[in-house]
């Protein structure tokens, strides 16, 4: 607002000497208008008033805009955001705006990556690097484009994953719990999936001839990939054993529908005789999910004694090696295989790391066989994917920020997102702005804040110093308190404060209420922050959610929206349907 | 964290001598105990059967599954059998100690302050040692060290006896679990609309019980000394 008075006023008072111009004789025509002023948007100069008649009176020289700024135009704040201006006008310049232009297409997932969850792990992000941390960015922070999502599902004001990434698949929200089905399924009815079936990017960019691939360090039977290849009408079918007795003979699990998706989508479109080759890149965890209850199918690694869950007696990642079978096709299973892997020689990857989720980030050096990284796996993946010349679509999930925050644990949810935006900026360096959108989201935010007045450059794990200070500062209750804590959840658990694993505090009795940390190092691994309300476990939250777009189409990324606008603009930028639609009807 | 590993090493450490105890003498067993705390009590089953082993407290049917995996780690599934569920944790709490928390694990001792008793005597021979520790105060527990046995724990409000010692029947008491429905704690985040997490959530978590008991809803009875 000051900027605009200023503006104003510097307008006002050229006007007022333009119209001092002599008496005699016309005015001439008026002047073109001026230069862009070096002030972006703000400072555009005004048009020149009319011309005087010559030899009269003679105009007085116009007040120059930057006379008026003279005292700010060198203020690094002003030149930064000036530039950034700049710079957002050449994004906007060089917009490609025509559909179909994306060859490729990748969808970055942060679960439970809200506003406050990115705030919070850029400025530790740039305090680990010796900076205040504010000031900092994270590698989808400098994207030229971003917009707001909605992310709440069509029956549940605060979402869940399975609905939120449903709707960024498929285009359509749809009911909380369920996956890649729409809002008219009954929740764990197998019979209401038929004919409320939706189709997913992923699925359309393997009909149009790309190759496709999904990366999570959850399960990859997780809501958040699950919804990108199966339908379920419960997340929670991720094997045989966890569906119901009764009921769902006609419905698929969604490891068997991860591991039949090629079967399946050329069964879904049988009479268009579609013939496609199947997800080319699968690595996540999740083992006990395709393994038969049996400890003779145990993984080298496994950490119980019967490693699968499965009771119907299928080894699903046999099946897997037996249907890609050829010399290029691999499945692994530690550090060590995926390492191994020749991305110019691999047609089909499998990797499944854990029998469960991934490790957190910070503790991924204790996994027993090893785990790659997140980061690890985006560029191996996009390795194998940019193979085919038709171009890719690659979903990438950082899982466990969501397990982090659920623990009440922020330590692990900033790392992890630190970690998501490190895959982020090796997939922006493998890529070419004008041939790959790339989209970072989240499905849905966590009640998790960053509160009080802490100076700058303060610890963000840290306790709340107040500018001018050198000691934290008191509540009214005499004690300490942290800048980052949780509306609800377990609160301080004890915890080991150099434990790794969030997922400790689960073995702890909850803890909520207020905590003398006088004697507590905060940003210690293990520690807990201090909770409200008291839960088994921290929750989603209902605000918006960040959307962050670069390259083709990436312009569409604006305004506040709902959350299934992400499909369609990925729709866009790839025309997927329009190129599936083509592969299926030829004529 | 990690009371528990603290109360096992002052354990162990007053047990050295016996931290090796022979392999070939720790066997596949069932035992039952009498137990009572305070006002409480009850029986609680203990089946091992090498890696594994189950701890069942027969008025509550609340049971613990453990497994200390060839690879190190340790796991835990708790069972509710009147919901039909489990919760699977994983217990990093216990990284780098989890050979020394797997005995303790298995021999079910509840207290903290073992390291304060002194060796009173010392009978028999071979797998069949019998040792009889007591301390002022008026603790007394006799075990056999090396089979890894407890045999009775006494201190004030707290009394374990063993009742029945018998061939283990581990795999029968782990198979009537074998249909119930596991949720990984990780998730439990996302179920909160499961009505067993609901029901979990009211009555609260079922913690690393010291005593074994635990009330009509699943509330952990805190035993004397490690409370989380």
């Amino acid at each position: 607002m000051k900027l605009n008075i200023i503006y104003t006023a510097v307008l006002a008072a050229t006007m007022t000497l333009a119209g001092c111009g002599g008496e005699d004789g016309k005015n001439g025509k008026d002047g073109v208008n001026g230069t862009d002023g070096t002030n972006g948007t703000n400072g555009i100069d005004g048009s020149n008033g009319a011309e005087g008649a010559p030899g009269l009176d003679a105009p007085a020289p116009a007040v120059k805009l930057s006379d008026v700024l003279s005292n700010t135009k060198n203020n690094d704040w002003f030149i930064q955001a000036s530039e950034k201006v700049a710079d957002t006008q050449k994004a906007v310049d060089s917009i490609i705006a025509e559909a179909g232009s994306a060859k490729n297409i990748i969808l970055f997932v942060g679960d439970g990556m809200g506003v406050s969850t990115v705030t919070a792990s850029r400025i530790l992000e740039g305090q680990t690097r010796g900076m205040s941390g504010e000031e900092n960015s994270l590698s989808f922070d400098k994207f030229p484009f971003a917009g707001l999502s909605k992310t709440y599902n069509v029956d549940a004001q605060t979402p869940d994953s399975a609905g939120t990434m449903t709707a960024m698949m498929s285009g359509a929200k749809t009911d909380v719990g369920t996956i890649g089905v729409d809002e008219d399924i009954a929740r764990g009815d197998c019979a209401s999936v038929a004919g409320n079936e939706l189709a997913t990017a992923l699925e359309l960019a393997e009909i149009a001839g790309m190759s496709t691939g999904i990366i999570s360090t959850a399960r990859i039977t997780h809501a958040t990939p699950a919804a990108t290849y199966a339908k379920s009408a419960d997340r929670n079918w991720e094997d045989n054993s966890d569906m119901p007795e009764t009921g769902a003979d006609a419905c698929e699990d969604i490891a068997s529908q991860l591991v039949n998706f090629e079967a399946n989508l050329e069964a879904r479109h049988a009479g268009a005789t579609l013939d496609v080759d199947g997800i080319e890149v699968v690595m996540g965890g999740g083992r006990r999910h395709f393994l038969p209850k049996d400890a003779a199918a145990n993984s080298p690694d496994a950490v119980s004694s019967t490693e699968g869950d499965r009771t119907d007696g299928r080894n699903l990642v046999t099946e897997w090696t037996t249907t890609y079978s050829t010399e290029s096709d691999f499945y692994v299973y530690d550090q060590a295989g995926f390492d191994a892997i020749d991305t110019e020689a691999t047609t089909h990857l499998f990797g499944l790391f854990n029998e469960s989720h991934m490790q957190y980030e910070a503790d991924r050096a204790n996994d027993i066989a090893g785990e790659p990284s997140l980061a690890e796996m985006t560029e191996k993946a996009i390795k194998i994917l940019d193979n085919n010349e038709n171009g890719f679509f690659l979903m990438v999930e950082s899982g466990r920020i969501d397990h982090a925050h659920h623990a009440g644990n922020a330590y692990n949810a900033l790392q992890d997102t630190i970690e998501l935006s490190e895959a982020v900026a090796i997939a922006d360096e493998l890529t070419n702005n004008r041939d790959t959108l790339i989209i970072v989201t989240a499905d849905h935010g966590h009640v998790f804040t960053i509160a009080g007045y802490p100076k700058r450059g303060n610890p963000i794990l840290g306790k709340v110093v107040a500018v001018g200070a050198d000691e934290p500062s008191l509540a009214s209750d005499g004690m300490p308190y942290t800048t980052v804590n949780y509306m609800n959840g377990r609160g301080h658990v004890a915890v080991d404060p150099s434990e790794t694993d969030a997922d400790a505090g689960y073995s702890a009795a909850i803890n909520t209420g207020r905590v003398d940390l006088t004697s507590v190092d905060t940003t210690a691994p293990g520690f807990h922050q201090e909770a409200l309300v008291p839960l088994s476990s921290e929750t989603h939250s209902g605000e918006d959610v960040g959307i962050y777009a670069k390259g083709p189409g990436a312009h569409l990324v604006t305004g506040t929206n709902e959350q299934s606008i992400i499909f369609h603009v990925m729709n866009h930028a790839g025309d997927l349907a329009a190129r599936a639609n083509s592969v299926v009807n030829p004529d | 964290m990690k009371k528990l590993t603290s109360y096992t090493i002052a354990l162990f450490s007053a047990f050295a001598v016996h931290t090796a105890f022979a392999e070939s003498c720790v066997q596949p067993v069932s035992l039952t105990y009498d137990v009572s705390l305070k006002e409480k009590k009850g029986q609680i089953a203990i089946h091992r059967n090498g890696r594994e082993m189950l701890r069942e407290n027969l008025q509550t049917g609340v049971v613990e599954y453990w497994y200390h995996s060839p690879a190190g780690p340790l796991k835990l599934i708790r069972y509710v059998d009147s919901e039909k569920h489990g919760i699977e944790y994983q217990a990093e709490d216990f990284r780098g100690n989890e050979s020394e928390v797997w005995k303790d694990i298995t021999l079910a001792v509840p207290t903290d302050s073992m390291k304060t008793m002194t060796l009173m005597s010392e009978e028999g021979s071979g797998c069949d040692v019998k040792e009889i520790y007591t301390s002022e105060g008026g603790k007394e527990l006799v075990w056999l060290p090396e089979k890894n046995i407890l045999i009775s724990y006494k201190a004030p409000g707290v009394s374990w006896q063993i009742k029945d010692q018998n061939e283990s029947v581990f795999k029968e008491r782990l198979a009537v679990r074998d249909n119930y429905i596991l949720i990984d704690y990780a998730d439990i985040g996302d179920s909160e609309e499961d009505p067993f997490v609901k029901k979990m959530i009211r009555w609260g978590f079922v913690e690393h019980g010291a005593s074994g008991f635990y009330d009509e809803h699943g509330h952990a009875i805190q035993g004397h000394g490690h409370s989380h």
